[in-house]
């Protein structure tokens, strides 16, 4: 699952300066050859930078997005749900693995990211601040969310930094069995018994517009979108990845029998899209600042397994370091 | 279809080790999302679905066997808690890491002899189940064990954690170790779970503590509470909206 747009930076952060010299001129004409960039190879501070920060944000944002459609597995409402579900949730977690273990290339530690999400200096997507109220919004997550999610994953297959792009390739294919099943779920809720499409409907019309803000802000105000597309990360603006997914998205509710919460939403033959309204952006940023619905309990969630996992993980160093000095003495001895 | 009718087993058996496997794949699945590291994470998820693939294949036989528009779900779902004949040990709650992975180790060394038996039994369609199964638990058993091993021997505080997991789950054992399967040999899937354990508690110098003569009614009780709120749980929405399809 996720992800907003990449690379959210609060006002008031610390934002990676661009170095000069020979290293930038090198590696630009790298990018423009399109040449993919790897961990070995020359970069400049400010890219390795923007990467460690965007990467670790998805990672973030893959973790802590288990825990909302976490809490419906024990719930699901049949037993083929049930096993779908936890194969998706698991899946989320191996992409926060694939992820963390791109940041690594880039000479950090996954300590040192998990310790900046717990300690909150860490972003993740936005829209897990929000809370799964019913069965229906896993099928909306999976629907809308994911499909949000791999509007802006794809483009990132061609990322030019080498080990994230080979690791969303495997994520976007994930990704899109996420985008069925939520489609699936949503499909059998509209062709069900009156409550349950109603529990569709309510469902969509909570998710909507936190879906439309997981694009970012718009591309005028979007202060690193040049860097990032001039490095090759970024390939496509907030803004035509949101309304990409809206041209595909109402349609789709259509089919269900859907009505999406936007009275502005109109078909424009000039421009051959969709006009749809505005977006409430000081409920974009009161959320990305923490303020959202479910902000302090995800993180809270977050660090209680951490630190309720401390003691395990000891125990399994312990008896790492003691096996490895056995096999040292057996070694020794012969 | 006659000669199968023959040779089926008894419903219950089956049954036993449905029901055994949803309700510890739902403790299980319980941890998704609250590993204590990552990885560990996506393999307790692994396990809980192997657990809940084997509960659903089983239920479908029962299902198929019944007749009558019986499914997986009216059995998952619409049976009452006294009607599900789990091993007690499965409902209990999931408490620490060493309580899940000493449990995990004890129902896995049960599940490899049985499915080994099944698997080469007249039931066909059972012993299919089986054969699939018993990969599932020997890897399951595999993981448990190589925890408990570390727990054993890794800080004070994990060998403390597991010999206290061990003494509050060995009462169950009384169960697991009585429990007949048709289609096994009980003395054999008995012998094969001591070996088992023994084995993973000598690598962990740990000893194994005594078995008692019966399950007191007060473990019975404490299972019984457990598996109602566990069943309150995942029967819950699929109850609010009976007949209705997902």
């Amino acid at each position: 699952m996720y992800t907003q747009a990449f690379d959210i930076v609060v006002a008031g952060e610390t934002s990676p300066v661009a170095d000069d010299g020979d290293v930038q001129t090198a590696f630009l004409a790298r990018i423009a050859r399109d040449e993919k960039i790897e961990p070995q190879d020359a970069m400049p501070e400010a890219y390795r930078k923007t990467l460690i920060r965007q990467i670790s944000q998805h990672a973030h944002s893959e973790v802590v997005g288990m825990l909302p459609e976490g809490g419906w597995i024990t719930r699901a409402p049949s037993l083929k749900r049930k096993e779908i579900l936890l194969a998706k949730v698991q899946d989320e977690g191996g992409h926060g693995l694939y992820l963390y273990s791109a940041a690594e290339t880039l000479g950090v530690t996954r300590e040192s990211l998990v310790e900046a999400l717990h300690a909150g200096k860490a972003k993740y997507s936005s829209i897990f601040n929000y809370p799964t109220e019913t069965w229906a919004d896993i099928g909306t997550i999976g629907w809308l969310v994911d499909g949000a999610a791999i509007m802006n994953q794809v483009p990132l297959c061609r990322c030019s930094y080498g080990p994230y792009a080979r690791a969303m390739i495997r994520i976007c294919k994930e990704e899109s069995f996420h985008q069925r099943q939520g489609f699936d779920i949503v499909r059998s809720l509209c062709e069900g018994t009156p409550a349950q499409k109603a529990m569709a409907q309510e469902s969509i019309n909570r998710w909507w517009w936190p879906t439309l803000m997981m694009f970012g802000p718009h591309d005028s105000d979007s202060t690193h979108t040049g860097e990032a597309t001039d490095w090759g990360i970024k390939r496509i603006s907030n803004d035509a990845l949101r309304q990409k997914f809206v041209d595909v998205t109402v349609p789709q509710a259509a089919f269900l029998g859907l009505t999406l919460p936007d009275s502005a939403i109109m078909w424009n033959a000039e421009r051959g899209h969709y006009d749809f309204g505005k977006i409430d952006w000081d409920e974009f940023w009161r959320v990305v600042k923490g303020d959202g619905p479910c902000n302090a309990a995800r993180v809270s969630d977050r660090v209680a397994a951490f630190d309720e996992g401390r003691w395990v993980r000891e125990a399994a160093a312990a008896h790492a370091a003691k096996s490895a000095l056995s096999k040292a003495s057996l070694k020794v001895a012969a | 279809m006659a000669e199968s009718r023959l040779t089926a087993l008894p419903e219950s058996t089956l049954l036993t080790l449905a029901d055994t496997c949803l309700l510890w794949g739902h403790r299980l699945s319980e941890w998704c999302g609250h590993g204590p590291v990552l990885e560990e994470d996506i393999a307790l998820t692994n396990t809980a679905l192997d657990l809940i693939g084997q509960a659903r294949a089983l239920l479908q036989l029962v299902a198929l066997r019944r007749g009558d528009e019986v499914t997986e779900d009216a059995l998952a779902y619409f049976r009452e808690p006294e009607a599900f004949c789990n091993l007690m040990m499965v409902a209990l709650p999931n408490g620490d890491y060493a309580l899940t992975m000493a449990r995990s180790m004890l129902l896995a060394a049960w599940f490899v002899p049985v499915w080994d038996s099944l698997a080469q039994g007249t039931d066909r369609p059972l012993a299919n189940i089986a054969a699939d199964a018993v990969k599932e638990s020997r890897v399951q058993l595999r993981h448990a064990s190589d925890w408990v091993l570390r727990f054993g021997d890794g800080t004070d505080e994990s060998r403390r954690r597991i010999e206290s997991a061990l003494v509050s789950l060995w009462p169950y054992c009384d169960e697991l170790l009585a429990t007949t399967v048709d289609g096994t040999d009980q003395a054999e899937r008995n012998a094969s779970w001591r070996a088992s354990i023994q084995a993973t508690f000598d690598a962990a110098t740990l000893s194994m503590p005594a078995l008692p003569d019966a399950a007191t009614n007060l473990l019975t009780a404490t299972a019984s509470a457990s598996r109602l709120t566990l069943l309150a749980e995942m029967q819950s929405l699929a109850r609010q909206h009976p007949g209705a399809s997902w």
